[in-house]
């Protein structure tokens, strides 16, 4: 009796599968300087002049893209490792098909790679090791650059560099970051450079590149610089 | 005899639990653990493993073509670089580290003296762009091998794609150094029942589990943990190995321990090629350990050993070498590649 019921309910399952309306939904990032957007293309060969400070490289990942309604996990994107480039503009808008059932209030992402992904070996697509993310003399990603020119930076030309990354206990860098947001298709998120910026004194704190406390320090700091625009 | 033993032994004890790919490419005696590679991520396939060879010997990978992997890691030295004790790259430069041999590196948890690397396929980033090794950059060297008449062939044969990326150049040095067994030493042939060691060598065993195998583990001579063996810091240098990684002071001078493995091909010895003979080397263990508050705790109690003792010792090392694994064509430089163009 069991068998012959099956082969039909798995058929109207398939076909409500696919027949499940979807819209391609897109999250936008819109890194910002004093409210103004970053962006590096080619107009901006030389970096992009914000009064006494040049930003002259903005990368970041973001990973683990997910959707809650309230605590319940309602959907999560596919192979979800982004790598959004200041100099790439096209790679700040991430999109997707989203099932237009679906009704969430809160969105949840990852600033950066975890420490699985950082341990399976080489992988391609934006986390190709060709993408200038990955550290050479040490494994593991770069989770956030910011690279630039500040006169107040005691350094070589003035210069400050900080490339955050690390996936290995102490000195974990990956941070989540859950915001709440209306249940639209279209969801844009600001990413205020220039308040990571002011938790530091650029005269004594301009150079991080390796997984260290100082590194650590920084990279809590960036889930609150992550807010819903619209 | 000898020379058609490599077969038997396999067989005998019915090799391969686990084949990492296509049969016939990765070969490993039943006594020897499961693997720590994930074959899963890149299943071995004798394309890909070509190209990861012809990648190996070629100077492409450096900024001015003139240096390869081979250049430090000679297959005659069980790609160690024998003679030199700090490696010596591009402009002739001279690095701070000895150059290790490459060899069971499917059983390694992570790479370089200090366990700076965490999977083999992210290790060659580090000599490709060490501006004293190679030169140049992952970016650069895919770009060259992308304008080159041959590599865009044989990166579709590989990997079904002519399009180069930084993924398929590191999953195919892989592949070949995956192929880098070496399992068919006097030791083996012992284990697999078909040679018996001399009264000497015997003894040198005895002396090797009760002083030497906690950390240089059978059957591959290592449990690959980093660990202090009591090495003197060399002030000239100031390499605090493991501890410069985690920042970490429980971790300052530990370097992760070296195989046992064919030490006859790939003197000099330890992390900065300081001994060069294994009568200095065993010497260190008696005489040498610097105790420290972070010091092993198994260096910790004084190895005494007679001097024929230590001869012992050193015979049964020598019974570790595989002169199957260092002359094997199938490591050695692709000839036939190298006649295509260039
Ligand atoms: C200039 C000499 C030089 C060149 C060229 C070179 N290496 Fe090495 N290699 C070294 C040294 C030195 C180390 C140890 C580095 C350390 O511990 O910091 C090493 C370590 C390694 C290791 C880690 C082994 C272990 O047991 O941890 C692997 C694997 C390796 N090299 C593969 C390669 C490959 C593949 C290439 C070519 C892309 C290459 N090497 C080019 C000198 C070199
Ligand atoms: C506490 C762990 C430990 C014990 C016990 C130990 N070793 Fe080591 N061994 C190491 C480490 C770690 C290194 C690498 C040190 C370095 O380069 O700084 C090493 C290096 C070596 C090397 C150099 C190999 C190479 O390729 O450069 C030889 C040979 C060696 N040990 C032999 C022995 C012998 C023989 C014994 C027993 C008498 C022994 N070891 C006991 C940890 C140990």
């Amino acid at each position: 009796m069991m068998k012959p019921t099956l082969l039909p309910l798995l058929l109207l399952m398939c076909t409500n599968a696919t027949s499940q309306s979807k819209s391609v939904a897109q999250i936008s990032f819109v890194p910002t300087y004093n409210n103004t957007p970053i962006l590096l293309d080619e107009s901006a060969d030389e970096g992009l002049v914000f009064g006494d400070l040049t930003i002259e490289t903005l990368k970041f990942y973001v990973s683990g893209i997910k959707l809650y309604q309230e605590e319940d996990l309602v959907f999560a994107l596919a192979n979800s490792f982004h790598l959004l480039d200041a100099a790439e503009p096209g790679s700040f808008d991430i999109k997707f098909e989203c099932p237009d059932s679906i009704v969430f209030n809160y969105i949840q992402f990852n600033i950066g790679i975890d420490s699985l992904t950082n341990t399976s070996g080489a992988l391609g697509g934006d986390l190709d090791p060709t993408k200038g993310m990955y550290w050479t003399w040490q494994s593991g990603y770069i989770n956030f650059k910011l690279e630039g020119v500040a006169d107040r930076s005691p350094a070589r030309h003035h210069r400050f560099q900080f490339h955050i990354g690390g996936y290995q206990a102490p000195f974990e860098s990956v941070q989540k970051v859950k915001l709440a947001v209306k249940n639209t298709r279209e969801i844009e998120i600001q990413v205020a450079v220039d308040q990571w910026l002011a938790t530091i004194d650029l005269s004594e704190t301009y150079q991080i590149m390796s997984p260290n406390a100082a590194a650590i320090k920084m990279a809590q700091r960036l889930p609150t610089i992550y807010s819903i625009a619209k | 005899m000898k020379k058609y033993t490599f077969l038997p032994i396999l067989l005998s004890v019915g090799c391969l639990a686990f084949l990492g790919g296509e049969w016939g490419l990765f070969i490993y005696p039943s006594y020897f653990p499961e693997p720590a590679y994930n074959f899963e991520n890149n299943p071995l396939k004798a394309e890909k493993v070509a190209l990861g060879r012809v990648l190996f010997y070629d100077p492409i990978l450096s900024r001015d073509h003139s240096t390869s992997c081979a250049s430090c890691h000679s297959p005659y030295n069980a790609f160690a670089h024998t003679d030199h004790d700090l490696s010596h790259g591009i402009d002739d430069q001279i690095g701070t580290r000895n150059a290790p041999p490459l060899f069971n590196l499917a059983w390694q948890k992570s790479f370089m003296w200090d366990g700076a690397i965490n999977h083999l396929d992210m290790q060659a980033l580090a000599p490709i762009s060490h501006p004293k090794e190679m030169g140049a950059s992952i970016e650069e060297v895919v770009t060259k091998l992308q304008a080159n008449t041959t590599y865009p062939n044989l990166f579709a044969k590989a990997f079904g794609d002519s399009i180069v990326t930084g993924q398929h150049l590191l999953q195919a040095l892989s592949q070949f150094q995956l192929t880098l067994v070496s399992a068919n030493a006097k030791y083996d042939e012992v284990k697999a029942g078909l040679a018996a060691f001399s009264a000497q060598e015997e003894n040198g065993y005895a002396l090797y589990q009760r002083n030497c195998s906690s950390c240089h583990t059978e059957p591959l001579f290592s449990s690959y943990e980093m660990a202090n063996n009591g090495l003197p810091l060399d002030t000239t240098l100031n390499d605090f190995g493991r501890g410069a990684i985690t920042k970490q002071a429980r971790d300052s001078m530990e370097f992760k321990i070296p195989s046992l493995r064919n030490l006859s091909y790939t003197y000099p010895y330890m992390h900065d090629g300081r001994f060069r003979k294994l009568r200095h080397v065993v010497q260190h263990y008696t005489e040498g350990i610097q105790d420290s508050e972070f010091a092993a705790t198994d260096l910790k109690k004084p190895i005494h050993l007679t001097s024929n003792e230590k001869a012992d010792l050193i015979a049964f090392l020598l019974t570790l070498n595989d002169k199957a694994f260092v002359f094997d064509p199938k490591h050695q430089f692709p000839r036939e590649s190298f006649s295509i163009e260039k």
